[in-house]
């Protein structure tokens, strides 16, 4: 039985506001850690007050430990749902200590004195907080209040774990180190979570479970690796990372394989996913993703390969492991990724090349 | 930022609507009660009070002494307030923090009390001036006589002007003044900066500056009351007070407050017409260190003129109440011996109405305070929190009162709880409903600030973690809004106590309160008791104030200090 479910929720603002959220329907297993990336806007905040319990949906239906929390226009109060939320602005009280910040949901719940100060204590030692519980949030930096939102989420023992672009606010360097600690937390307790980001990093570091949303509709879900490596569209692609993105027509399309003819260009055979090739055919546009570190650059025209074009080599990027290279073929360019060992140099004629299996076809939107 | 908008149906409810409801009664039940008492004559419904009031030689000089009135002090009010305010806001003319200090605490005295300082300094008999002045030249008569329409226009001026200096104060302090700046490099002077781009950037607190006192002339009651009625120049207030002379001529009354009250709900609506789309005098640039304009020797005028101002109108005046509080009246001439306290003792304790009055006041104001700030409470979290159209009804509701002058109001509630099912008036109660429904406006903006400084996660964040709506209002709003609910308490407090043109028509020999007693003791000439129970006045005022402040000051857990 799943953690958490949701069922083609929709949601509205307004009597014939837009609506926000398009049939919504994915799940949370017991333990994971589902991501929803999706480029800022509105769409996730929204998810989460959905599941939390500060928004009713309009359509559908959430279900928490197999029972219906809420369907259409209505749905139980959130003090009622048993959950964890950690709110962008963390949202800490400013009038309690850091220790009375963390205990007051155990309060809610009524715990003993004593079991109340055991499990406070236990949850700022969790996030490495033990020695501020007298501190007021003011006294604290931004990054100590994260983690009293996260401790005092934790110390209920929620059904269900929320965190609203909790590492938003922070510097670089904090959030790539916070990320990697909440991930560690997350399973040592193994605690479902629903993590909301519009950072595409954080959401490969972090998901079990990765859904990457658009326009209040999933996009695809599955994870992160076999997105990444297997997007379904052009924004996917382009969203998860850097990727070269020729367009042109479909020529032949069969299970596994299909052959695209690219306009000044030429012919390039790739992968396609089922699930893909089921809303193509031959004669339609579509578009190849070919990530850069999977193009090859030589001199000379390679021997075997069914895909290979010759270009003009444009810049070349000192990006210090890595060297990128901006290739003009056909009337696109491309953008390479090799070892820094290599030495071409703007102006040199060289072959692009890569295997059928490294392109994916994708939708294009 | 979508707020908590959950359309369930829950027991907090009823609150919302009791509130609701409780509004509706304070606000729009008097007004109503005006409007048709404004119709009611003898014969039945008609326009006779109205025909009456525009055609009654007396009303229209009224009218028309009230425009005069109005005009004139809110252009000079206007034109000295802002000046002032440049002074102490973008030059460097010397002691402008005291001149700032010395304006903002003339604000806070009592209009009424400012309009007796003035006759006590400057009534052609028992003004001191004279007094001085006949002493020095041992002429038969004083020099100045404060019954007049001019002596009014001086007073009323002097009482509004404060309200123009605030309103251009805050404008020249968050100005961006790189404008300034600019034409100041281009060569233009300190003064030219001053009228070609400072004033037009100003211009929308200008205009509120304006209307609002205009508004206030209009409104005012105790001046007319005190310097007009002896000159025999008659407004509107004063006009509205003595068609209350027994028998009470309530309909009369009425169909001669609507007009006031619509000429002020017009030009409220016209100023907010030309200030819709601009951020009222908050262009918000580096409004932080500049400098400030240079006037060379001129500052030493400047200052002077300053100085001038704020001795006439706030120091000398309450100095003649201070010192004629403690002076003994039968002597002419000056010396140490005639000082004394027995006016202080008369008024306290001799005077019949002397204690009660100033237990009256306090008990009405500070259940006034209280109540405005719980209702204006529930008010501000449902326009904040909850459905934005119930809120902004509420909204509405709590803001109307600011339209109507305290005068217009008092005789709506006199024409709403003089008969029927709830017999209100003679009452201390009737008192209370006229403070705390006047002085709403101002809790609701207190409480509305204080409200929109909280995040709504805060109260989101107690909510998942399993606090009823009514527990996190408990444990984490309240708490947090303290400091503007107590800030909203204390402006409901002190107004309740300077109150006059209101308390006027509504208090009884059995329901005085200090400005009502202070007006009787004037009446009957006894001087030296006005100025004692003014001084008593002004002193329950300060400390009411200053101890607000102070608290305020101290909470520095709060995030709203």
């Amino acid at each position: 039985m799943s953690k958490l479910e949701l069922i083609d929720v929709v949601k509205r603002f307004g009597e014939t506001g837009d609506a926000v959220i398009r049939g919504l329907s994915t799940r949370v297993a017991e333990g994971q850690m589902l991501v929803l990336l999706r480029p800022c806007g509105c769409g996730k905040t929204t998810t989460l007050q959905l599941v939390a319990g500060l928004l009713n949906p309009g359509r559908g239906s959430i279900l928490i430990d197999g029972k219906e929390v809420a369907g259409a226009g209505w749905g139980l109060p959130p003090e009622r749902r048993n959950l964890g939320m950690v709110f962008q602005s963390y949202a800490v009280w400013p009038h309690k200590t850091v220790f009375e910040n963390v205990a007051y949901g155990l309060e809610l719940r009524s715990v003993s004195k004593e079991e109340l100060g055991r499990r406070a204590r236990k949850a700022l030692d969790l996030v490495h907080l033990g020695e501020l519980g007298a501190r007021y949030p003011s006294e604290i930096s931004g990054g100590q209040q994260q983690r009293v939102a996260l401790a005092r989420a934790i110390v209920v023992e929620p059904s269900l774990l929320l965190l609203d672009e909790p590492l938003s606010n922070l510097d670089a360097t904090l959030r790539e180190q916070m990320r990697v600690e909440l991930k560690v937390l997350q399973r040592q307790l193994g605690l479902a979570s629903i993590y909301v980001t519009h950072d595409q990093a954080e959401a490969m570091v972090l998901a079990d479970h990765l859904v990457v949303m658009r326009n209040g509709v999933i996009e695809q879900q599955g994870a992160a690796e076999a997105i990444f490596l297997r997007p379904r569209s052009g924004f996917i692609a382009r969203f998860l990372g850097i990727t070269n993105l020729p367009k042109g027509r479909i020529v032949e399309i069969g299970p596994g394989r299909a052959r695209l003819e690219i306009d000044k260009l030429g012919a390039i055979s790739a992968f396609v996913a089922d699930d893909v090739r089921a809303e193509l055919a031959a004669g339609a546009t579509a578009s190849v993703s070919i990530r850069p570190l999977e193009v090859a650059i030589a001199d000379s025209r390679p021997d075997s390969s069914a895909n290979a074009f010759e270009g003009r080599l444009i810049e070349r990027i000192f990006l210090g492991d890595l060297t990128e290279y901006y290739v003009q073929s056909g009337e696109m360019r491309w953008r390479v990724h090799v070892a820094s060992s290599h030495r071409f140099g703007p102006g040199d004629a060289v072959w692009l090349s890569f295997a059928p299996e490294a392109a994916t076809v994708v939708l294009d939107n | 930022m979508a707020g908590a908008r959950t359309a369930q149906l829950r027991p907090e409810h009823g609150v919302w609507v009791a509130a609701a409801l409780i509004l509706a009664v304070l606000v729009l039940l008097p007004a109503y009660h005006l409007v048709v008492a404004s119709f009611t004559t003898k014969s039945g419904l008609s326009l006779g009070n109205y025909l009456q009031v525009f055609k009654v030689p007396r009303f229209q000089e009224a009218m028309l002494n009230s425009l005069v009135l109005g005009i004139a002090a809110s252009i000079s009010g206007t034109v000295i307030g802002t000046l002032l305010a440049w002074l102490v806001s973008r030059s460097n003319m010397p002691y402008r923090r005291l001149i700032r200090v010395c304006v903002l605490a003339s604000f806070a005295v009592p209009a009424f009390v400012n309009a007796l300082s003035w006759v006590l300094l400057a009534g052609p008999n028992a003004g001191s001036l004279n007094i001085l002045w006949k002493a020095l030249t041992g002429s038969q008569e004083g020099f100045i006589n404060i019954f007049s329409m001019h002596g009014l226009i001086i007073v009323a001026v002097a009482t509004v002007y404060p309200l123009a200096f605030i309103f251009m104060h805050n404008a020249f302090e968050s100005m961006d003044n790189e404008m300034e700046h600019a034409a100041r490099l281009l060569g233009a002077s300190g003064v030219r900066a001053f009228f070609t781009i400072a004033l037009p950037l100003a211009r929308p607190a200008l205009i509120a500056g304006f209307i609002m006192t205009f508004l206030e002339s209009l409104a005012l009651y105790g001046a007319p009351a005190a310097i007009g009625v002896p000159a025999r120049v008659y407004v509107v207030t004063t006009q509205v007070w003595s068609l209350f002379e027994y028998p009470p001529q309530v309909g009369m009354a009425a169909a001669l407050s609507v007009p006031l009250a619509l000429l002020t709900v017009a030009l409220l609506w016209v100023q907010r017409m030309l200030l819709r789309g601009r951020s009222f005098g908050t262009i918000r640039g580096k409004a932080g260190r500049w400098q400030r304009a240079n006037l060379g020797p001129w500052k030493w005028v400047a200052a002077g003129a300053a100085g001038f101002i704020v001795v006439v109108t706030f120091v000398l005046p309450n100095a003649v109440l201070v010192f004629r509080s403690l002076y003994n009246e039968s002597y002419g001439a000056l010396s140490w011996g005639n000082f004394t306290l027995a006016h202080y003792k008369y008024v306290l304790f001799d005077y019949i109405d002397g204690l009660p009055s100033i237990r009256h006041s306090l008990v009405t104001a500070l259940a006034a305070a209280t109540l405005a700030a719980l209702l204006a409470l529930v008010a501000a979290f449902l326009a904040n929190r909850r459905s934005a159209g119930a809120g902004r009804l509420l909204a509405f509701l709590c803001m109307l009162p600011l339209a109507i002058p305290s005068m217009v109001f008092a005789v709506g509630l006199v024409a709403a709880y003089s008969g029927g099912w709830i017999v209100l008036y003679g009452t201390l109660w009737i008192l209370m409903l006229a403070y705390l429904t006047k002085n709403l406006p101002y809790a609701f903006m207190s409480c509305s600030a204080a409200l929109a400084a909280v995040h709504a996660d805060l109260e989101n964040a107690a909510r998942v973690l399993g606090a009823s709506t009514l527990r996190t209002l408990r444990d984490i709003t309240a708490p947090l809004i303290r400091n503007g609910l107590l800030s909203g308490w204390i402006v409901v407090f002190a107004n309740s106590l300077r109150d006059l043109s209101a308390s006027v028509l509504l208090y009884t020999s059995a329901t005085t309160v200090i400005s009502t007693a202070i007006m009787d003791v004037y009446y009957a000439s006894a001087w030296g008791a006005v100025a004692a129970l003014s001084v008593i006045l002004l002193a329950i005022n300060a400390i009411a104030i200053t101890a607000g402040y102070r608290f305020l000051s101290r909470n520095v857990l709060s995030p709203n200090s």
